[in-house]
């Protein structure tokens, strides 16, 4: 169930990063979600067995 | 007494660990970052733009359950560390953890890690980027002691057995992250 209801959201909002993203300073919001990404693969990264 | 000392000499390792963790992480990222800026823009462009690409891909495919094995060395932490005394173990456990690569890294998320510091092209912004990534991984340990400390519970196991939601929210985050820097960067 979480694989479908994921995947569409992650399509959805990145599209719309993107598209805010090249009206303004693109980097910076690239910079911010790669901050998010490195915070989100450390937390994943405790289930590991 | 004993008690106080006893959790004083907790909090000290837990502290050195966790700056071990971030320090490990800056200095990659820093050095990624630098190395990345000799490169032409155009160049990181081009790359990132092939990056965002296999980042949907990879995403994407795990998102809809197919499990693709991430490269890595798979080692854990070595056992002897533990026998060369608690602060030098929280050290180098820190260090290796914060790193990250020579250890166990179980999702393709982390690879965006070491690819944005080196593609964002400046040691500054690099350092950000890592050094994030080795501060949570270190407090989080932290964070989980505490929580079994106060719970008296194994949350480890808790998280263990939470893998599989980790797996997919971390493809969410790997496709929006692709998603949005295809956009950007292609475009």
């Amino acid at each position: 169930m979480l694989t479908k209801s994921a995947l569409l959201p992650a399509v959805g909002l990145g599209a719309l990063v993107g598209t805010s993203a090249l009206g303004s300073e693109g980097t910076g919001w690239i910079f911010a979600l790669l901050v998010l990404s490195a915070a989100g693969a450390a937390i994943a990264q405790q289930t590991l067995p | 007494m004993y008690r106080n000392q006893a959790s004083r000499s907790w909090i000290g390792k837990a502290a050195v660990y966790s700056l071990s963790s971030a320090l490990a992480g800056l200095v990659a990222g820093a050095v990624l970052g630098a190395v990345g800026s000799i490169l032409p823009l155009d160049f990181r462009l081009a790359a990132g733009s092939i990056l965002a690409i296999v980042a949907i891909a990879l995403g994407g495919l795990e998102s809809l359950g197919r499990r693709i094995q991430p490269l890595q060395f798979d080692c854990e932490t070595p056992q002897r560390w533990v026998r060369k005394g608690p602060l030098r173990w929280a050290t180098r456990n820190g260090l290796t953890l914060g790193f990250g690569a020579t250890s166990r890294i179980g999702f393709w998320l982390w690879y965006a890690v070491p690819l944005g510091a080196f593609l964002v092209g400046d040691a500054g912004f690099g350092a950000v980027i890592y050094g994030t990534y080795g501060l949570v991984r270190g407090l989080a340990a932290v964070f989980i002691l505490l929580l079994m400390l106060r719970l008296k519970t194994d949350v480890s196991d808790w998280l263990i057995r939470r893998y599989g939601t980790a797996r997919i929210l971390a493809a969410g985050q790997l496709t929006l992250l692709g998603v949005a820097a295809a956009i950007v960067v292609g475009l």
